[in-house]
């Protein structure tokens, strides 16, 4: 299933990561990370590795991370895709 | 988040998708729990209080899993609520190939739960009971106090205890006040409560200190189950025990201490 709007999931708390993400053609990553120069790859790759996984190829995805561990990336990529997708509990 | 509250060693770990999460986050509160159950490691029981069906039954298809021990089921009314639960795990279970029953801990927090306490307790998979203090107060129109608890908290242990299952009292919500948590977990240990939950980790020490068995009560239980065993022995069901009868109430009460130290140690 493709994205048909934008999906958003996260907060700006510490150990999360707050990701957006929008229908696109390609795939693009915007990461804002105080450890960027550390962890920047690896989280970019959680991120990619996730939106694989859920057969999505093309988004553009804005994420603003605060110290969050792999499984709470993977939580909030799912969750923002999900919501992409029309998913919601109201 | 939640690989923090590994750290503090509680018996029991509970994630909450009810009342801390607002209704347009659930889908992704119940994904990150799902994500924490499946990548963190946790040496707690893990614990997950899902919301009332039918929105409960969106979190246990997306929660349930091998590293689930127990569900936290609130606003529990009936014993059909218990059963509409367990045929969800069932079925879940079965699908997921999980091969353990998932417990059920049920809440009770209005007035008619409380009137129907004992046949939730029968309920199937439940293994303890609880309350929720405020959601009570607030269906009966009271005024949260030790008296307008009394009842439910007396139908809650009295329940649990008919039904072989563990009674646990509700978090202290005065995260600063030592003394008054240390005096409600004491009332309730005397009322038959085994455990109580904890909102803030350095409420976990108190609690602890209140409901483990202190190294003079287990060597007074020693003391009984030996006296006893010689009475048994002699023929007797009663004995002495530093001027004071014991009998097989006494012995019961020894067994217990000695479990719970057991299990503790």
């Amino acid at each position: 299933m493709t994205l048909l709007h934008t999906g958003k999931a996260g907060t700006d708390e510490s150990s999360d990561i707050l990701i957006e993400i929008t229908p696109s053609d390609t795939l693009s990553i915007t990461l804002e990370s105080k450890v960027e120069s550390l962890y920047g790859k690896k989280i970019r790759a959680v991120i990619e590795e996730t939106l694989k996984d859920m057969g999505i190829t093309g988004a553009t995805v804005h994420a603003r991370d605060n110290g969050a561990l792999d499984y709470a990336i993977r939580a909030r990529v799912k969750a923002a895709v999900r919501m992409g997708r029309g998913e919601h509990d109201t | 988040m939640i690989q923090s509250g590994r750290m503090f060693h509680s018996d029991v770990l509970l994630l909450d998708l009810e009342d801390s999460v607002p209704l347009t986050d659930k889908l992704a509160a119940r994904i990150l729990v799902r994500e924490a159950l499946e990548h963190l490691t946790f040496e707690n029981e893990v614990m997950v209080r899902i919301n009332h069906f039918p929105l409960g039954r969106r979190d246990l298809k997306e929660i349930v899993c091998e590293r689930l021990d127990s569900i936290l089921y609130p606003k529990c009314e009936s014993v059909h609520d218990i059963e509409e639960v367990k045929d969800v795990l069932q079925k879940l279970e079965k699908n997921y190939a999980i091969d353990k029953e998932i417990e059920i801990v049920a809440v009770i927090e209005t007035a008619k739960g409380c009137l129907h306490c004992e046949e939730i307790a029968h309920g199937p998979r439940v293994t303890a009971l609880t309350f929720g203090a405020e959601d009570f107060i607030a269906d009966i129109g009271g005024i949260r106090s030790q008296e307008s608890l009394f009842f439910l908290k007396s139908m809650v242990a009295i329940s649990a205890a008919s039904a072989g299952i563990q009674a646990l009292d509700t978090v202290y919500p005065y995260i600063d006040d030592d003394e008054g948590l240390k005096k409600e977990a004491e009332e309730s240990k005397k009322m038959g409560f085994c455990g109580k939950g904890a909102i803030h980790p350095r409420q976990l020490s108190i609690i602890n200190s209140v409901f483990t068995p202190s190294q003079e009560e287990i060597a007074w239980a020693q003391k009984v189950i030996s006296v006893m065993k010689e009475a048994e022995e002699k023929g007797m069901a009663s004995a002495a025990l530093d001027g004071r009868m014991i009998d097989t109430p006494t012995l019961k009460k020894a067994r217990r201490i000695t479990a719970i130290a057991e299990v503790i140690s």
